[in-house]
């Protein structure tokens, strides 16, 4: 119980700064695509808080949208993706064993073939549409976080199943002809939940991770949206004169990330597992 | 029985790595299908007869099934095709120019985060105190994307304190920065497996029994310690490979490096499409074969334990 008290902190904290950064910009005085020439490259003052960047644009308006930009995009595709990759490596675990040896063999091959050079893959051909009125690019993030995130998810927890098939209540409802949906509902999630929340909250950071460096390298969230992999890149153009434009949205991509590791790391803790973190 | 299961893992694993390899290239094709857009540009070039031209010098006039089976031969006879922007240049070219610096910058990285990460685990592992206060350290740097590292670097480095050249002069100094940069992520990711290990093999009876016959303590943690506890990161090279590779992407074209990950990066967003893609397939042989062989050195290892076990 005493662990408890970090993680509701935590989680609080994530929760607050995810709602801010959705209204926060409502109700701001400066608009995220709002130009002011007379104002490039402004340090932090009362007006700006956060300074304005290379066109004048608000940058704390445009850091609260690109956390919540990223936010979302985890929260999108996070779940989804964990979910399938449950499914899937739940099935693996349960099925004869040839079903389940072409199953491995299909994560195998995902598994040789970085996810990084997929996401890149992904990202070129989603960046190339423009569909009018329509930003193809987010969309795009989060079905290839969905495409290459349930890998991970799917092998360790067909190692799982596989120690929990061999169960005697398994055996029993086996027995009393279930089918694979009973076993994965009645026995097989409930012994994995804990760990799907850890995997939940680990791929969350690496999905903040990946979008930020997707758009960092050009193929992400396309300007003139906002996301934090844009700002450091355009800071770090910037870097020798206005140093200030590379710091706040590095710091705050830091913090993000730092929180969802924390809160892993804290439920991991709490149920005594270990998963190595993969970026 | 057992005697055969070796081959049959190597087998297995070479028929994973030519599926991959097919597999890859099969989607980096069909993907760079969808793609929309010409070579040329249909409002400057008008003349029926240019388009019939662009299109025969680049093979663009075949059908897809031709292209597609000339893309797979091609790849598995590691040739990767021209560029379609700069004139005369192909993509083996620019990979003979521009890698050997990456291979450079990532081999020093590498070795330098194996050192670092076994000094971090061995040194975690000496009190309880240590293990917590390298875990918070690790967790901060696991948190600092590389990006990140790599231009704050820069930033105190290079235009504050004017220490190393901002500027790519070839000089061993601009190898420091990039190098320190790129190593940090594998240097947290090798500790925190090392340590995880080590914790492990030091409660292992043989480790106990070394101490008891009074072995020294440097023998016992280099032969018996640290020998074992290094097999299980040879499972994880493959992710170690793909983070390096992603982070020379970030770190050469921050620190202005002409190696091969600036270069993918300039034709991404030139939008380079036939470099972009024997770029991809290039690094993507890489991993798949760096798998391959971590692969084959799991079963050669699990093997040797095996036959160990039966003695």
């Amino acid at each position: 119980m005493k662990n408890k008290v970090p993680i509701i902190i935590i989680l609080a904290t994530i929760i607050t700064l995810f709602i801010a950064s959705f209204v926060v910009p409502f109700y701001s005085r400066y608009n995220i695509y709002e130009q002011n020439a007379s104002l490039k490259y402004a340090k932090p003052s009362v007006e700006h808080i956060l300074g304005n960047d290379y066109l004048g644009r608000d940058m704390f308006v445009r850091t609260c949208w690109a956390i919540k930009n990223s936010i979302l995009i985890a929260l999108c595709s996070i779940p989804v993706s964990v979910l399938l990759g449950i499914i899937y490596g739940a099935y693996a675990g349960y099925a004869s064993s040839g079903v389940e040896k072409t199953m491995t063999a299909i994560m195998n091959i995902f598994q040789s073939i970085s996810e990084f050079l997929l996401a890149i893959l992904l990202m070129v051909m989603f960046t190339s549409f423009k569909i009018k009125f329509f930003d193809t690019s987010i969309l795009g993030i989060v079905i290839t976080l969905i495409v290459l995130s349930w890998v991970d998810i799917a092998r360790i927890v067909k190692n799982e199943t596989k120690k929990i098939v061999n169960n005697n209540y398994v055996l029993y409802s086996e027995l009393k002809n279930a089918r694979f949906g009973h076993v994965f509902i009645f026995h097989i999630l409930p012994s994995i939940q804990g760990m799907a929340v850890i995997m939940i909250v680990q791929k969350m950071s690496s999905a903040i991770f990946l979008e930020a460096f997707l758009s960092y390298i050009g193929i992400g969230i396309q300007p003139p949206n906002p996301s934090l992999g844009i700002m450091i890149n355009e800071g770090v153009k910037f870097i020798r004169v206005y140093p200030h434009l590379l710091f706040f949205p590095a710091i705050v991509l830091f913090v993000l990330i730092l929180l969802f590791n924390i809160l892993g790391e804290l439920l991991k803790f709490e149920n005594k597992v270990r998963i190595i973190h993969e970026q | 029985m057992r005697m055969s299961s070796m081959p049959k893992k190597i087998l297995y694993n070479f028929v994973i790595f030519l599926i991959s390899i097919f597999a890859i290239s099969t989607i980096t094709f069909f993907l760079f299908e969808l793609v929309p857009g010409n070579i040329y540009d249909p409002d400057l070039i008008k003349s029926e007869q240019i388009v019939l031209n662009i299109r025969e010098k680049y093979g663009l006039d075949e059908n897809i099934s031709t292209r597609y089976l000339r893309m797979l031969k091609n790849t598995f006879s590691f040739d990767f095709g021209n560029s379609f922007i700069y004139d005369g240049i192909s993509v083996n070219g620019i990979i003979a120019k521009y890698f050997p610096i990456s291979a450079i910058l990532g081999s020093i990285s590498l070795l330098a985060s194996f050192i670092a990460g076994i000094f971090i685990s061995c040194a975690s592992s000496k009190s309880r105190g240590a293990r917590n206060i390298f875990f918070i350290i690790i967790v901060l740097f696991i948190s600092l994307p590389i990006f990140v590292i790599a231009a704050l670097l820069q930033y105190f480095f290079c235009v504050k304190f004017r220490i190393f050249p901002v500027l790519w002069s070839a000089n061993w100094t601009n190898f420091i920065l990039p190098s320190i940069a790129l190593s940090i992520y594998p240097t947290t990711f090798i500790s925190r497996l090392l340590s995880i290990s080590i914790a492990e093999i030091k409660q292992m009876d043989y480790v106990i029994a070394a101490r008891a016959r009074g072995i020294n303590t440097i023998t016992i943690w280099l032969s018996y310690i640290l020998k074992n506890a290094v097999t299980p990161v040879i499972s994880y090279i493959g992710p170690l490979f793909a983070s390096m590779l992603t982070g020379s992407f970030v770190v050469e074209t921050i620190f202005n490096i002409p190696g091969l990950g600036r270069y993918f990066i300039n034709s991404i967003n030139n939008r380079d499409y036939p470099v972009v893609m024997g770029l991809t397939l290039f690094y993507a042989i890489i991993l798949i074969s760096t798998n391959f062989i971590a692969n084959v050195l799991i079963s050669i290892n699990d093997y040797k334990g095996k036959i160990t076990e039966n003695r």
